[in-house]
């Protein structure tokens, strides 16, 4: 393994004396990220931008790219809204992360109240058992997350994997509803990863939802739901 | 050159013939490019953005080697075996080893164009692993036994009732099923759905690798990137060696450019940052994250006069834009990547002997390189392409006749000044309404597909003398 590393390694160091770069690039020996600082200074800016404007941003955008977006006045409203969700599509079980993770106190008691059966979705560790439990939880008619951030200038949603926080939730159902904690919205994707580029390395799996899931491939027709989600949800929460 | 052309020629006379085809890339060309323009219409800095992803993509490429064991080092330390392929072979033969080695019967993949560029389905399938394909376009592509003709939207030349028929003839699809788009894309879903379950591997490629973290970055819009790197226990990814980027503030960067340049969109629906495998405590996701670095000829390009080719970022706006792209399609460059991007990278990874005419498939017009997120100069990678194919004695006896001709003239005034007077006579006495429908002997070529203009009565520098007199 090392010695082929090394000899691919070797092979790509001899060509680079040799290679034919855009002019200028010898003289990069910073990464470019530091000769730019100045337009690193703008994003970050934008970063003090006002809350408010940045969820008029996120719910403009999101909903462009077919998105849904509520914002509750009051904490009470999030049960009525999910409530809402859910029996437009019939459902009865969802996938959830853990409520903790949420956002949204006594998640789990008002999905109870209203009927709706929580699926947790643990894979485990035996691999006998693996496809029989991603099988089991596939009818799940909705996924229910938090969010790590939201991004105003695309409608992004940012949604990072760890413990109580599984993949699955946002991506098997054909619905998907994300709550997003007041406080994290963001400006923009460089914006975040400025502020908070570390939960790249704290979670293996982080993923930037914008909009349902679409495809285009067949004549350019815009078609929506072919893997993920067909329905993106977002709720914004109020300010404790 | 022959009459019947090269095979370039043939397949694009093909393609040209076909009215059909000719419409959907009218329409799939047009509509990605006028989405490219609006989205960086409305972009502040666009252009500042575009030279700093210039910077970033030329940087990291003449520190190549540091990022890529950077890379390793990060991506091994959060729990991610990296594979050092060298060649096609020492990459599906790793691929296809692991799926020995595991006991695994069934692939789930989502697109990449470095699995295609090293036949990995075929070698998985005689390991005897199904392999499917999950990217809509390219699930019709493996059902139809067919090629790719776009990095973007690889059936662009497919209608739907193409799609339909095949559907219901291979996969059993009732009339319901495939009656509209929506009905195919629930169709789909429902049928690859079940792959995704039952799957023993998940194969994707990578859009980026980010050397700072170790994390690959899987960009999509349909969701089969997310649902191949998560369901099945076993992930593998295939990398190509300039994939790498130096930090996520650059990543930042190549992002904001990719999806404007490819679909007009600000960001993919999904872009996915993978770290390792699942740790400790998760729920879900692979046990085992594989990392296979491809080189393939890349190392060779880079240490040469193609090396800026090696920033692309494959968003495939040079296809939509380039003039013989929206006439001829994909199919017609018999090459895994299509258009200029293509007609550069592949006699640059397997030798310009293996497709001579590749880089003549171009008009040099420049549009590509004004279309490029990283700017890359397209013209001059081809016009460097053109020259290696002289020097190694692939031109065709009648250019290379012709350019002897040209500068036995050219170095001679009285000759040239002769020849240039006869052929004005020539033309002229020839035209009709000032064109020539036909040129004689090996010039007919031109005048296949077009007119000839008969050449003006003055030369420049005789209209320049009689104007300077007073």
């Amino acid at each position: 393994m090392t010695v082929q590393r090394d000899r691919m390694l070797e092979r790509i160091a001899a060509a680079i004396k040799k290679a034919r770069l855009p002019e200028g690039t010898s003289e990069h020996a910073q990464p470019p990220s530091v000769t730019t600082a100045r337009a690193n200074e703008e994003d970050r800016h934008g970063a003090h931008a006002d809350q408010r404007d940045l969820a008029e941003g996120f719910a403009r955008e999101l909903a462009a790219v077919g998105g849904h977006v509520y914002r509750p006045a009051a904490m009470e409203e999030v049960a009525v809204i999910v409530g809402r969700i859910l029996r437009a599509k019939g459902a009865t079980r969802v996938i959830a992360w853990d409520e903790e993770w949420l956002g949204w106190p006594g998640a789990y008691r008002s999905l109870g109240a209203m009927g709706i059966e929580i699926a947790h979705c643990d894979v485990g560790s035996d691999s006998q058992q693996r496809k029989p439990k991603l099988k089991s939880v596939e009818s799940a008619a909705a996924g229910i997350t938090g969010a790590a951030a939201a991004l105003a200038d695309s409608g992004t949603l940012v949604i990072a994997s760890g413990p109580g926080r599984g993949r699955l939730a946002s991506l098997l159902p054909p619905v998907h509803v994300a709550i997003v904690a007041p406080r994290t919205l963001y400006p923009s994707l460089p914006a975040f990863l400025a502020a908070h580029g570390d939960i790249v390395e704290s979670c293996s799996n982080v993923v930037l939802v914008t909009g349902p899931s679409r495809t285009a491939d067949i004549e350019m027709t815009l078609s929506l739901g072919v893997h993920g989600p067909k329905e993106v949800h977002a709720i914004l929460l109020p300010d404790a | 050159m022959s009459d019947s052309g090269t095979s370039f020629q043939r397949r694009s006379e093909e393609a040209l013939r076909d009215t059909r085809l000719r419409a959907a890339l009218r329409l799939a060309t047009g509509r990605l490019a006028a989405g490219r323009l609006r989205a960086f219409e409305a972009m502040p800095r666009a252009d500042t953005l575009r030279d700093r992803a210039r910077r970033i993509r030329a940087h990291t490429l003449s520190r190549l080697d540091t990022y890529l064991a950077r890379f390793a080092d990060a991506a091994e330390s959060q729990g991610a075996i990296v594979h050092w392929a060298s060649t096609a072979a020492d990459a599906t033969e790793y691929v296809a080893q692991l799926a020995r080695e595991r006991g695994a019967r069934s692939a789930v993949k989502s697109k990449s164009m470095v699995s295609e560029e090293v036949e990995l389905n075929a070698v998985l399938e005689a390991a005897g692993v199904r392999v499917v394909e999950t990217d809509l376009g390219e699930y019709v592509v493996q059902v139809s036994a067919d090629t790719p003709s776009h990095i973007i939207v690889p059936i662009v030349h497919r209608s739907r009732e193409d799609v339909a028929v095949l559907f219901r003839d291979k996969l059993g699809a009732l009339d319901e099923d495939v009656a509209d788009v929506p009905a195919i894309t629930a169709f789909t879903r429902r049928l690859l759905r079940q792959e995704f379950l039952q799957a023993d591997i998940g194969i994707s490629g990578a859009n980026f690798a980010v050397a700072e973290t170790g994390s690959i970055c899987l960009v999509t819009n349909e969701g089969n990137g997310r649902l191949t790197t998560t369901c099945p226990r076993l992930h593998i990814a295939l990398v190509g060696i300039e994939r790498v980027v130096p930090t996520l503030e650059d990543l930042g960067v190549m992002l904001q450019l990719l999806a404007r340049s490819a679909t007009g969109q600000k960001l993919s629906v999904y872009t996915s940052l993978i770290t390792g495998p699942r740790r400790a405590g998760e729920p879900d996701g692979p046990e085992e994250l594989h990392i296979v670095l491809v080189d393939n000829g890349r190392s060779s390009i880079l240490g040469g006069e193609l090396a800026e080719i090696l920033a692309c970022i494959r968003c495939g706006a040079c296809l939509n834009i380039c003039p013989v792209y929206q006439h001829v399609g994909g199919h017609a460059y018999a090459s895994v990547y299509p258009g200029p991007i293509g007609s550069v990278f592949t006699p640059g990874t397997r030798g310009i002997a293996t497709c001579p005419e590749l880089p003549h498939a171009s008009t040099l017009c420049g549009a590509c390189r004004d279309a490029c997120p990283v700017r890359i100069d397209i013209p001059r990678l081809l016009l460097q392409l053109r020259q290696d194919g002289r020097k190694a004695g692939l031109a065709p006896v009648w250019l290379r006749a012709g350019v002897a001709l040209y500068g036995l003239a050219a170095s001679r005034p009285w000759l040239y000044r002769a020849s240039a007077r006869a052929a004005r006579f020539a033309t002229r006495l020839a035209a009709s309404d000032g064109w020539l429908p036909r040129l004689p002997g090996p010039l007919s070529g031109w005048t296949r597909h077009r007119d000839f203009p008969a050449l003006a009565a003055r030369s420049f520098v005789e209209t320049r003398r009689a104007r300077r007199r007073p």
